[in-house]
């Protein structure tokens, strides 16, 4: 499944990280040999700048469509990955909330203990998934606030 | 949170409430990266802004003078900038379009500098006046200092180091009342490209796509919060 595939191995991390710790991230797609390259930078705003090849009279180089959807191709698969994430955090966020509210309830004593007990054990279970996901995000946390760029 | 962290929040969601999608036509592009250090960028720009000056002086024939070497500052530009301006208007002279935008890219980025040279600090001086600012410091110097600002102010000089002296053929602003203007350059308009038409198009598609995933995130949290 694409979406655990992009839960387990992280595949949007690095673009994030690189959007989020540098505040730009770009896509360069070169021709096969040919000088001719497209490039696109997307700042973390939103804010975007493509530059288009042109020739030696300053006029814009035709793009072969093969070139150009592989550039679009490139962006769109990254963005799509910011999506993913605000669907898990959305999801992530909504769960907790439920269930602090619910376990602060002094009224679900028994409730708390399975709940605990519960987590607990789906934590050890899946612990090799679950461990360096963890350390990748404390990592990507901890590099956002000692300012690495 | 204290008050310039709030500050800087609410202007990083000031800066979300439009969207700015620029497309550039460059020959001879290669892939050489910015350099590391906010002060070297800042150093190249202006080494770029005063070329481009001379060009544009020359390229319309108006008689000024640029001491290239006598601009080492944000300030010494933009007094260059002002004096010259203060000659066009003076004399009647109509720069063309495609300069005149570019002379008001550069003056604004130095009005930018100047109205932030209270808040851009320096973190190590060596040798460097203790009035100087951001927008006075001899930027020949640039390795003999270092300087403190925040993330917006670091983004905004990087992108207006990418957008440096560079000719824009399009530009699209979406602004979060539902204004939308697009502007197109005159040479190019006269003589338009489908390809670069249809490739601005595109940039525009994923620069909203982008824009409603990061509206969509703070939505999931705050919906989260709310329940």
């Amino acid at each position: 499944m694409a979406s655990n595939d992009n839960i387990n191995k992280f595949r949007y991390f690095p673009f994030l990280k690189k959007l989020v710790t540098t505040g730009q991230v770009s896509w360069e797609t070169p021709e096969n040999g040919t000088e001719t390259r497209l490039i696109t930078r997307l700042y973390i705003d939103g804010d975007m700048i493509y530059w288009h090849p042109a020739n030696e009279d300053d006029m814009p180089l035709e793009i072969a469509e093969e070139l150009r959807m592989e550039h679009a191709k490139k962006i769109n698969r990254d963005l799509a990955s910011i999506n993913t994430l605000a669907g898990h955090l959305g999801l992530a966020v909504a769960f907790l909330t439920v269930l602090l509210g619910w376990l602060f309830n002094p009224e679900h004593f028994l409730e708390q203990t399975i709940v605990v007990a519960v987590l607990s054990a789906v934590g050890y279970l899946t612990r090799k998934v679950t461990f360096p996901a963890i350390f990748k995000i404390v990592g990507a946390i901890v590099s956002v606030f000692a300012g690495k760029r | 949170m204290n008050n310039q962290n709030k500050s800087v929040v609410s202007r990083l969601l000031d800066d979300l409430t439009h969207l700015e999608i620029n497309t550039i036509i460059k020959k001879g592009m290669t892939s050489a990266p910015q350099p590391e250090r906010i002060e070297e960028v800042l150093y190249v720009l202006m080494s770029n802004y005063k070329e481009k000056l001379q060009v544009i002086v020359r390229r319309n024939e108006v008689e000024f003078g640029i001491d290239e070497d006598k601009i080492t500052s944000y300030s010494q530009l933009y007094d260059s900038m002002d004096n010259l301006n203060d000659r066009m208007d003076q004399e009647g002279i109509r720069i063309e379009e495609g300069d005149y935008i570019i002379f008001l890219r550069m003056k604004s980025f130095c009005n930018y500098l100047r109205s932030r040279q209270n808040e851009i600090t320096f973190t190590r001086r060596n040798g460097i006046g203790k009035d100087a600012t951001v927008y006075t410091v001899d930027l020949r110097e640039f390795g003999s200092f270092e300087l403190e600002m925040n993330s917006r102010d670091r983004v905004m000089i990087k992108r207006l180091y990418d957008l440096g002296t560079e000719r824009i053929v399009m530009q699209t602003r979406f602004g979060i009342d539902g204004d939308v203007v697009t502007r197109i350059e005159e040479n190019f308009a006269n003589k338009p490209k489908q390809v670069v038409l249809d490739l601005h198009e595109e940039h525009t598609n994923l620069s909203l796509k982008y824009w409603q995933s990061l509206i969509n995130i703070v939505k999931s949290i705050v919906v989260g919060i709310k329940r």
